[in-house]
């Protein structure tokens, strides 16, 4: 399969973004150019506590704007969640979407957009390119470091009847403005900056070694693993650190660009499976599974994984294939665990009886298209073996 | 190998190289959207067009107002009745378009009336007065139907406004002629009966006269009653004139000639202070119609005319040819389409008030002062011509004057030669008269009457009785029978006589015709006819003169 762009054509795609301190400040402004009167904020009960969404919402109404609050978003969005979220959308006449959230408010935030232009139940948007209508624009306020729902093409709904998480896939889903401010990081506690800084990481190693990877992409991506790597442990230690967080937001964005444009591989797959039937959180979940698909991809592209071992300051030097595999999968367990995030899947409840169904959902999953290596059906259920 | 096909098309998409997978403009839906969000409008536009037309087309006016009475939308229906402008019609409120219907029930007050009733979702169908504001002294009847509805989101009246004033006029006109035709009928009852009875009184007074040459005071007395009776007779053929039940004697009449024979009499009446103008048609076309009577008509208008223009002005006599169109026959009251000369009376004169123009041919309505009229002159007039097949109107304005206009329908057949004969002197004679009449006083009378000039006379109460009288033998050389009798009436008597005696005479008597007499077959076969009630004088003198053609 090709990946040079010699061979294939490349594009690129990505919202207008603003990253910087106190950029979500600027929503109203956005609101209103984008044509905004009515707004719809999407927003999930803990960045509601933290105070972020009455901090947007008096934006937003100092603009002169009305504001209809959806705030029951859970973690792992749920499809009925999109349904109630977009009736909300039709009774107020919104005219405009505000997420302020993490991956999860994003995605069901795409989710109600969609329902709401096209009708119907989002799980009939399942796929790729399967939205016809484009939705209300859409302004994204990420308040996690690791998602990148803000500047991707993805939207993931959990379709609560199977238990299995559906990926949406369309350039209708694209944001319109992302604001992306680091301040909103402050009130992440250790654990979710650890799982959504692996997060970021994950999404940068797998868009990295994607088959769809372009010399744009690329450079995203290794400039995400290396943001990562130097600054995680540290925010984990130290969330008020302001400038660690702001490294982590950016790792975030460089990891989101790569992935949302080369895709991402077979950690994803079995994540999605594996969130939908448990219910974990998805940076927690990816970090459970990285090290185990890596090590099963490596031998596709050990030239690609010798370069992210060193944006991650892992040395390989002098190192055969196998050697460097080991070495690699070492670092990645360390700093998995240095951030908090220990033992495998047996441990958060999952039993070796739950593993073919796992697998059974996972190599239905689109990711799988552009994970280095195609994975079969036994491939994943011995992932998910050796991830217990 | 076919699960590796469909994860490559699968990352194709991914990667964003699909064919749906480009970013697409949405700028073709939003001008097909465009177009037929426009093609809405158009035809929303359209409809709203056509429904204005009709709207416009409607006869009756239709007003949306609010409570208040503001008008806010009107169809070109109410600005026509109203007499106001697309630009005007909103100045103006509800009240202003209705007439007060007195200084006790101002129209506010009848507003708010209606207004409690609409508000019981009932529509409201009643009777009203409107008022055209810029033309004061023109309100008009109308009919209105009222309910509520909703107007942009604002809860109005709608009123659809019929003018009825045409309906009102034409059912007054019909009141008019029907009231008119049963007074004409009780008139002409009473008016027959009387005639009876001053036959009697006349008939005995001729007599008695005959017997008290030599007593000149009890002369004068009897001369007294016999001029009292006379004068009843006479009022009482105003009567029957205005009844309609006058014995005519038509023939073919040149309006223009008719005037200029009586026009000296005409200037006599009216006086040396008014002045007569004489406008007459240079081409008239004749009517058929009794000229004594005419005479009658036009001496009355004239009388009439002068009497209205005290202390000074100008009646002007006037006639022309008029036709008479479906149309225009509509609004004249007793009209039938058809060609008419018409004889218009003008005078320059008080006018008559509005009030009263619709009872001036009543009988007995007069508003001269007591003792100077009788209230018969124009319910005659209108007899007359109404009998005539003709009609009149009337236009009059106050302090302006008034012109009675006398339609007669143009006549088109040959002219009847005018038989009037030199006076006849007083005579009787020796033939035999059979004499029938049902009321005893007046068979009475005649009996006396014809035997004191010496017939023979063998009278009969009973039809009957007169034809068996001839068939056993009886061999008169004049019938004179009443018209109208129980059994067999006059007419049918003589034809029953002639039959056994071809050589009878006949002289009919009657108080009324009532159409049962056809007048030129009379003329044509040598008969007579005597209107009730008789003089002496007349009776003989009849008689004579039948027995001597």
């Amino acid at each position: 399969m090709g990946s040079s762009v010699m061979e294939e054509l490349r594009k690129f795609v990505a919202p207008e973004f603003i990253f910087g301190l106190e950029a979500r400040r600027l929503a109203g402004r956005y609101a209103r150019k984008l044509g905004g009167s009515r707004v719809l904020v999407i927003s999930d009960p803990g960045v509601a506590a933290a105070g972020w969404t009455e901090d947007v919402v008096a934006n937003l109404e100092a603009e002169g704007l009305l504001v209809t609050r959806f705030c029951g978003v859970s973690p792992n969005p749920r499809d009925t969640e999109v349904t109630t979220g977009a009736r909300l959308f039709r009774e107020a006449a919104c005219d405009l979407i505000v997420a302020v959230g993490g991956g999860s408010v994003m995605d069901c935030a795409k989710g109600i957009g969609i329902v709401a232009a096209n009708g119907g139940s989002i799980l009939d948007f399942e796929g790729v390119d399967r939205v016809p209508a484009p939705m209300a624009p859409l302004i994204c306020i990420p308040t996690t470091g690791g998602t990148s729902a803000d500047v991707s093409q993805f939207a993931i709904i959990t379709n609560t009847q199977e238990r299995v998480k559906i990926a949406i896939i369309s350039k209708a889903v694209v944001p319109d403005v992302a604001l992306i401010d680091p301040t909103t990081l402050l009130t992440m506690d250790a654990y979710l900056t650890a799982c959504t800084g692996m997060d970021a990481m994950v999404h940068a190693i797998e868009a990295y070694v994607s088959n769809a990877h372009s010399p744009i992409t690329d450079l995203h991506a290794l400039e995400a693993i290396r943001l990562v790597s130097t600054h995680l442990r540290a925010s984990a230690e130290a969330p008020a650190d302001l400038e660690l967080r702001t490294h982590i937001m950016l790792a975030s964005l460089q990891a989101g660009l790569a992935f949302s444009n080369a895709s991402l591989g077979s950690v994803h797959a079995m994540a999605h499976s594996l969130g939908g039937y448990m219910d974990l959180a998805h940076g927690e979940c990816n970090a459970l599974l990285l090290p185990h698909v890596m090590d099963y991809n490596f031998a596709m592209t050990p030239e690609r994984f010798r370069r992210i071992g060193g944006a991650m300051g892992c040395d390989l030097r002098g190192l055969n294939d196998r050697e460097s595999r080991s070495r690699l999968m070492t670092h990645v367990m360390a700093l998995r665990k240095d951030c908090g995030i220990d033992d495998g899947l047996s441990q958060r409840g999952v039993r070796s009886s739950d593993l073919y169904r796992l697998a059974s959902k996972a190599i239905e999953d689109p990711c799988n298209a552009t994970n280095p290596r195609l994975p079969s059906r036994e491939d994943l259920l011995a992932l998910y073996s050796e991830a217990m | 190998m076919t699960e590796r096909r469909d994860w490559t098309r699968m990352r194709e998409s991914i990667i964003g190289l699909g064919t749906d997978s480009s970013r697409r403009t949405y700028y073709p839906e939003l001008l097909a959207r465009v177009a037929e969000l426009e093609e809405a409008r158009t035809s929303l536009r359209r409809s709203e067009e056509n429904l204005r037309t009709l709207f416009d087309s409607l006869h009756d006016a239709v007003i949306l107002h609010d409570w208040e009475g503001r008008v806010l939308e009107a169809n070109e229906a109410m600005l026509a009745m109203y007499g106001v402008t697309r630009e005007t019609f909103r100045d103006y409120t509800i009240a202003d378009y209705s007439a007060d219907a007195g200084p006790a029930s101002p129209v506010a007050h009848h507003l708010r009336a209606l207004r409690d009733r609409i508000l019981n979702d009932e529509p409201q169908v009643f009777a009203w007065r409107a008022r055209r504001p810029l033309q004061p002294g023109s309100d008009f009847d109308v009919e209105v139907s009222l309910r509520k509805v909703r107007w942009y989101d604002q809860e109005l009246m709608v009123s659809v406004v019929r003018d009825i004033s045409e309906r009102k006029r034409l059912e007054a006109m019909l009141n008019q002629s029907q009231k008119l035709d049963s007074l004409g009928q009780l008139a002409g009852g009473v008016a027959h009966d009387t005639n009876n009875m001053l036959g009697v009184i006349i008939g005995y007074a001729d007599l008695l006269l005959e017997r008290t040459a030599e007593q000149p005071g009890l002369r004068r007395d009897l001369e007294q009653i016999r001029k009292a009776a006379l004068h009843s007779a006479d009022l009482n053929r105003q009567l029957l004139a205005f009844a309609r039940k006058q014995t005519i004697q038509p023939t073919a009449v040149d309006l223009n000639t008719l005037v200029e024979a009586t026009q000296k009499l005409l200037r006599r009446l009216i006086g040396e202070q008014h002045a007569l103008v004489w406008k007459p048609a240079t081409t008239l076309w004749r009517v058929w119609a009794d000229p004594s009577q005419l005479d009658q008509v036009l001496t009355n208008l004239v009388v009439n005319a002068r009497d209205a223009i005290e202390p000074a002005g100008t009646i002007t006599l006037e006639t022309a040819n008029i036709l008479v169109d479906e149309a225009a026959a509509q609004f004249l009251p007793d009209a039938e389409p058809g060609e008419y000369a018409v004889l218009r009376v003008t005078d320059t004169g008080h006018g008559i008030p509005p009030d009263i123009q619709a009872r001036i041919f009543e009988p007995f309505f007069t508003t001269k002062a007591l003792g100077r009229g009788t209230g018969l002159g124009l319910a005659m007039v209108y007899g007359i011509v109404r009998q005539n097949r003709g009609f009149l109107t009337v236009t009059s304005a106050e302090g302006v004057g008034s012109t009675f206009s006398i339609h007669l329908p143009r006549h088109l057949g040959a002219e009847c030669a005018d038989a009037a004969g030199p006076a006849a002197e007083l005579r009787g004679g020796p033939e035999t008269i059979l004499l029938v009449e049902d009321e005893a006083a007046l068979l009475e009378t005649g009996c006396r009457l014809l035997e004191g000039a010496g017939y023979r006379v063998t009278a009969t109460p009973d039809p009957l009785e007169a034809l068996r009288l001839v068939e056993e033998g009886l061999s008169p050389d004049l019938l004179a029978t009443d018209l109208v009798m129980p059994g067999l009436d006059g007419q049918q008597v003589y034809q029953h006589l002639r039959r056994l005696r071809p050589g009878l005479r006949v002289l009919f008597l009657s108080g009324y015709a009532a159409g049962t007499l056809d007048l030129e077959s009379l003329a044509a076969s040598g008969s007579g006819f005597l209107q009730k009630p008789f003089s002496r004088a007349t009776l003989l003198q009849k008689v004579r003169e039948l027995l001597d053609s």
